[in-house]
C-alpha cells in the first residue's frame, strides 16, 4: 500500500490481482449484471488508486476497506440504474466519485462488529431475521418477502426498525478518528 | 415527517428505495441536515455490516461460475488505466521471464496483447476472405447478402472490440459525469470561502477603524496625562514652597511660643513681686492704722481700763478673764483670754458681746461676737467703734450662743460681766 500511496501503477497491478475478483464479486451481488459489475470494479480500484492516501491500516485491513468501497459504489450504482430506468436525471448520486451525503467516519472493526452484535441481539424477532436476511444473505427485500410470504412494506418496515435500533447504538458509541462521537464528527463535516 | 424520510434511508442504503422516492428524498436532503445524517449513518451501518460479514471474503460456486475471464479483466483493466495514464506502455508490455514460465504463462502477459490483436486479426481476415469474395460476387450479379446468415458468422473477436467500445463510452460518459460534479463541488466550495473571506475582510476592516479609534484615544490619553504629571509638578512646588512657610512660621510660633512663656513666667514673678509688696504696703498700712489706733487710745484722755474676772460660787478665780479698753463715747476694744474652745468648735456656738444698762438688766444689745485674735495666747478680741451704741450702754458681758442665732436677748450664761462706768484711768 505504501507503494500505491505513492503513485506506483505497479502497485495497483498487484492490488488488482489480487483483490478484483472479491470486487467483482461484490459488485455482482449488488447489481445483478456482469457488465455493470466489471465496469463498477474498475471504477473502484481507480478511485482506490487516487485515494490510496486515506487508507489507515490501524483501522483496519485492505480487504476490508476496498470491500467498503466497492459495496459504497455498488450501491450508488445500483440507485442510479434504477433512476435511470425511469427518468432522464442520472446526477442524483454520483455514480463515480465522493457520494455527497455520505461522511467517512472510521470505525475500529473490532468495535463494529462488537456492536452490532450486541444491537442485533436487542431486535425483535422480525427485525433481526429481516436484517440477517439482507447483511449475510445477499437477499433483497422483495425476494425475503417472496420467501416469507410477507406484506413488502411490513417487511421494509421491520428492516427499517431495526437498522434504526443498530443506527441508535452504534452512534452512541462510536468515535470518529478525530476522537469525536459520530453524530458530532457528521455534524461537523455537513457543517 | 422524518420519519418517512428516514425509512426511505434506510432503503436507500441498500439500494432497494424506489426512483420516486429517491428523487424526493435527494430534495428533501438538499436542506435537511438531520436526515442527511440519517441516510450517512445509515449507509456507514449497512456497508460495515457487509464488510464484517465473512461472506462478503467468499466468492461462491455460483458466482465463479459467471465471473468473466481473468484475462479478460486484466486486459481490459489495463487499458482503461492506460488511458488515464496510471500505467505506460511500457510497464504493461514488460514482465521479466521467470523460469517456470511457459507459453500459456506468456501468451497470457499484457506484452503479448500485440501478438493476440495479430492473431484475431490474421484470423478474422481468414474467415472473412471467402465471405467478402461471396459478397462481391452476389453484388456483382445484384444480390444483397443475406445479413443474417453472415451475421451469424460474425467472429466473437468483432463482438469483442464492440463490447470493449461500448464499456470505453460509458466509462467516458461517467467520467466526464464525475469531473462535472467535481466542478460543482469545488463551485460551491469557491463561493464558500468567497463568502468567508468577505466576511474576514468586513470583519478586519472593523478592527482595523476600532485600531484608529484606540490610537486616537490613546494620543488624548497621553496629552491628558502629561497635562496632569503638569499640575501634579506645579502642585508639588508649591506643596513644597507652603511647607517650606509652614516651617518659617512654626519656627516663628516657636520662638513667640517662648517668648510667651517667657514674658509669663516674669508676669507671675512681677506679679508676685507686686502682691508681696501690695501686701507689704497693706501691712504696712494696718501696722499703721494699728499704730494709729493704738496711739489713739494710749493718749486718748477719757480711757478706762478694765480687767475682767470670773468667780466660781467658792469665789475662785477661773481661768478666762478680760480685758477691757473703753473709750468714752468712741470705741470699746474686748480683750479675752482662755476662754472655753471646746463647746463653740465643735457644738456650732460662739461667744457673743452684749451691751447693756445698769438700770435695765432685762435689756440687753448684742454688739458682736468675739474673734480669733491671736490662737497661741488663746486671744479673742471684740471691738466696737459705733459711739451711738456706746452711749447707750454702761455695761458690757459674754454668752455662748449658738450659731446664727437671731435672738434679741441672750440666752446662755453671763461670762465676764464688766461695768463701764466709774472714772476713766486717763482723764
Amino acid at each position: 500500500m505504501r507503494a500505491l500511496q505513492a503513485g506506483n501503477g505497479e502497485a495497483l497491478k498487484v492490488i488488482f490481482d489480487r483483490y478484483h475478483r472479491l470486487v467483482l464479486v461484490t459488485a455482482l451481488r449488488i447489481l445483478r449484471d456482469v457488465g455493470e459489475a466489471e465496469d463498477l470494479m474498475q471504477s473502484v480500484f481507480f478511485e482506490i488508486f487516487q485515494k490510496a492516501e486515506q487508507f489507515d491500516p490501524s483501522k483496519g485491513t485492505l480487504t476490508k476497506w476496498i470491500l467498503q468501497y466497492a459495496y459504497h459504489r455498488s450501491i450508488n450504482r445500483k440507485n442510479y440504474l434504477s433512476l435511470r430506468k425511469f427518468y432522464d436525471r442520472v446526477d442524483l448520486f454520483d455514480v463515480h466519485g465522493e457520494e455527497t451525503w455520505i461522511t467517512k467516519v472510521s470505525l475500529p472493526h473490532q468495535e463494529a462488529v462488537r456492536l452490532v452484535d450486541e444491537a442485533l441481539a436487542t431486535l425483535s424477532c422480525e427485525q433481526r431475521a429481516v436484517l440477517e436476511l439482507v447483511f449475510f444473505k445477499d437477499m433483497t427485500l422483495k425476494e425475503i418477502a417472496e420467501q416469507t410470504q410477507q406484506d413488502f412494506r411490513n417487511l421494509r418496515h421491520h428492516y427499517y426498525r431495526g437498522l434504526k435500533k443498530l443506527r441508535s447504538l452504534l452512534s452512541k458509541n462510536a468515535r470518529g478518528g478525530d476522537g469525536l462521537a459520530l453524530e458530532e464528527q457528521i455534524a461537523r463535516a455537513n457543517a | 415527517m422524518h420519519e418517512a424520510y428516514e425509512e426511505i434511508c434506510a432503503a436507500a442504503a441498500i439500494g432497494e428505495a424506489d426512483p420516486q422516492d429517491l428523487i424526493t428524498l435527494h430534495e428533501h436532503l438538499q436542506h435537511c441536515i438531520r436526515c442527511r445524517q440519517s441516510y450517512s449513518e445509515f449507509t456507514n451501518l449497512v456497508s460495515y455490516s457487509y464488510v464484517e460479514n465473512p461472506r462478503a471474503h467468499l466468492i461462491s460456486p455460483e458466482h465463479e461460475a459467471v465471473l468473466p475471464n481473468t484475462d479478460g479483466l486484466q486486459d481490459r483493466f489495463l487499458r482503461r488505466a492506460m488511458e488515464k495514464g496510471i500505467f505506460s506502455e511500457k510497464l504493461t508490455r514488460t514482465r521479466p521471464l521467470r523460469s517456470h514460465d511457459n507459453v500459456w504463462s506468456l501468451w497470457r502477459q499484457p506484452s503479448f496483447n500485440a501478438v493476440k490483436f495479430g492473431c484475431a486479426a490474421a484470423v478474422l481476415a481468414l474467415i472473412l476472405l471467402p465471405s467478402a469474395y461471396e459478397i462481391g460476387r452476389r453484388a456483382a450479379i445484384g444480390h444483397a447478402p443475406a445479413t443474417g446468415a453472415y451475421s451469424a458468422h460474425l467472429p466473437r473477436a468483432a463482438d469483442n472490440s464492440s463490447q470493449n467500445s461500448r464499456h470505453q463510452n460509458v466509462a467516458l460518459q461517467i467520467r466526464i459525469a464525475s469531473l462535472e460534479d467535481e466542478i460543482k463541488a469545488k463551485d460551491r466550495e469557491l463561493k464558500t470561502q468567497t463568502q468567508r473571506l468577505k466576511v474576514s475582510s468586513e470583519n478586519a476592516a472593523s478592527l482595523l477603524a476600532a485600531r484608529e479609534l484606540l490610537e486616537s484615544s490613546q494620543k488624548d490619553l497621553k496629552r491628558q496625562l502629561q497635562e496632569a504629571d503638569q499640575i501634579s509638578e506645579q502642585q508639588a512646588r508649591e506643596k513644597a514652597q507652603y511647607l517650606q512657610e509652614v516651617g518659617e512660621l512654626q519656627t516663628a510660633l516657636n520662638a513667640a511660643q517662648a517668648s510667651y512663656v517667657a514674658d509669663e513666667i516674669k508676669i507671675r514673678d512681677l506679679t508676685e513681686e507686686v502682691s508681696s509688696t501690695h501686701a507689704a504696703a497693706e501691712r504696712n498700712a494696718e501696722l499703721l492704722k494699728r499704730d494709729r489706733d493704738i496711739r489713739d487710745l494710749m493718749t486718748a484722755r477719757n480711757l478706762h481700763i478694765f480687767d475682767v474676772f470670773d468667780t466660781d460660787a467658792k469665789g475662785k478665780t477661773k481661768p478666762a478673764f478680760g480685758r477691757i479698753f473703753y473709750t468714752e463715747g468712741k470705741s470699746l476694744i474686748f480683750y479675752a483670754y482662755d476662754l472655753n474652745e471646746a463647746k463653740p468648735a465643735s457644738a456650732g456656738y460662739q461667744y457673743r458681746v452684749w451691751g447693756s444698762r445698769e438700770a435695765e438688766k432685762n435689756k440687753a444689745t448684742s454688739l458682736g461676737l468675739f474673734y480669733s485674735d491671736d490662737k497661741a495666747q488663746r486671744r479673742w478680741v471684740f471691738k466696737c467703734n459705733d459711739a451711738k451704741i456706746l452711749a447707750q450702754i454702761d455695761s458690757v458681758f459674754v454668752t455662748l450662743e449658738p450659731n446664727r442665732s437671731d435672738s434679741p436677748l441672750p440666752k446662755g450664761q453671763k461670762l465676764l460681766d464688766a461695768y463701764l462706768g466709774g472714772t476713766a484711768n486717763h482723764p
